[in-house]
């Protein structure tokens, strides 16, 4: 077993915000290109803030831990902000991860975005994804 | 809690009898077994009466026996040593898909010091085809090293039709294994890593053959050349056995282990999407 912080063991023990958000107003699912796991993100917004975040994962402890851990960083937070939710910041929260579960922190931070590009899609506004913002700076 | 160990095709403990013959060799008795001296003596008609003891079990005459330090060290042995012996003849060796990787990768640095090596596939059972081993055998081949029964699924190979295809051809076979409680699944919708930590919680050791479970995050090379769809492998669980295990341990495991499944299956988008399908929904 991986050597995982206390912080993972506990969100992976007792994940918060398990499960589906029936009429949610964005739905994100990423792929692991690295393991083939997967991760599925349900956002409701009001006011442009994310006011209920939901998942479901199938994916190792990390990738448990990492949406669980995710759905807690954004909830409440505007669309802006919880963009800015990077896998960096991911790890850091959850107190660090082995080396070789970094990838699964780039599927929570990544299906956390396609749900709120989902979302803006939805609504007719121009989705900007991360790439692009990189990309102009 | 209980604590239930069904780890044991990664390391299992000493049987008691061997703990119990070892011990003087481990705290009173030593000496080089080639010295001159007398403190050599010992140890040394005990590894002998080892070795002819052993060799009475398998039929061989004593000085037929190596002891190793392990197994890599035995496989590297066996073929790189058969290998050298009868290069004269060919230089051709033929693996199966589903070995360990010490025969693997034994097999790879062969073919860079000039031997050729031919890996045969498995069907959907971990199965050697045998057609596939008979037209990969060559006028050139010395060795063919197939494992009798594989640690990870638990299949059982012909080991009788394989030696029949090799009989008279000057072709040495090595059947590496064997193997009692072997018990291997794939649990859908849900991956191994996280049932190995519900496990691990509930005080049972399991191991899984899942990409993530490996350092290497790539799914298990048996499952592979089985062709288990990456997402069925992905939920691999093996259980394997010892002696010591009781009827209660397994008890415990089929109690425990049900709860875990529908933990993880709550969280499992596959799963959802399963339920979806079968309620005719997308
Ligand atoms: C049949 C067989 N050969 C070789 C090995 C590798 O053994 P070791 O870890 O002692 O090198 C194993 C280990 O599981 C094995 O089961
Ligand atoms: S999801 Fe596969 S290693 Fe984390």
């Amino acid at each position: 077993m991986p050597v995982y912080s206390d912080k993972v063991m506990d969100h992976f023990m007792n994940p918060r915000n398990v499960g589906e958000i029936e009429d949610a107003d964005g739905i994100g699912e990423e792929g692991n290109p690295v393991c083939g796991d997967m991760m599925t993100f349900y956002i409701k917004v009001n006011d442009s803030r994310l006011s209920d975040v939901k998942f479901k994962t199938f994916g190792c402890g990390a990738a448990i831990a990492v949406s669980s851990i995710v759905s807690e960083m954004a909830r409440g937070k505007t669309l802006e902000e919880a963009r800015k939710i990077t896998p960096a910041l991911v790890a850091e929260e959850l107190q660090g991860l082995p080396k070789n579960k970094h990838h699964c922190s780039n599927l929570g931070a990544q299906a956390l975005n396609k749900a709120i590009d989902d979302y803006l899609s939805k609504q007719g506004k121009p989705v900007k994804t991360r790439r692009e913002e990189k990309r102009n700076g | 809690m209980r604590r239930v160990y069904l780890d044991n095709t990664a390391t299992t403990p000493l049987h008691p009898e061997v703990v119990e013959a070892m011990l003087p060799y481990l705290r009173d008795i030593y000496g080089n077994p080639q010295s001159i001296h007398n403190w050599g003596d010992a140890p040394r008609e005990a590894i002998e009466d080892a070795r002819a003891k052993l060799a009475d079990l398998i039929g061989s005459r004593p000085e037929e026996i190596i002891f190793t330090g392990s197994g890599t060290e035995s496989n590297n042995l066996a073929i790189k040593g058969l290998a050298q012996a009868y290069q004269g003849r060919g230089k051709h060796i033929v693996i199966s898909a589903i070995e360990l990787f010490s025969v693997i990768h034994l097999a790879k640095t062969m073919e860079k010091r000039g031997f050729a090596a031919t890996s045969v596939p498995v069907d959907g059972y971990g199965l050697v085809k045998l057609d596939e081993l008979a037209k990969s055998i060559r006028e050139d081949t010395i060795v063919v090293s197939i494992m009798h029964a594989n640690g990870e699924v638990g299949t059982i190979q012909n080991i009788k039709e394989i030696a029949k295809l090799l009989k008279g051809r000057g072709i040495v076979g090595h059947p590496d294994n064997r193997l009692p409680g072997n018990a291997s699944f794939c649990i859908e919708f849900i991956e191994g890593e996280a049932m190995l930590m519900l496990l691990s919680s509930w005080g049972i050791a399991a191991s899984s053959g899942s990409a993530c479970t490996s350092k290497a995050l790539k799914a298990s090379h048996v499952l592979t050349a089985m062709r288990i769809p990456p997402e069925i492998a992905q939920s691999s669980l093996l259980f394997t056995l010892m002696r010591d295990n009781t009827e209660e341990d397994i008890e415990y495991v089929l109690e425990t282990l049900p709860p875990i499944v529908d933990r993880l299956r709550q969280m499992s988008p596959l799963y959802a999407k399963f339920l979806k399908k079968q309620r005719g929904g997308r």
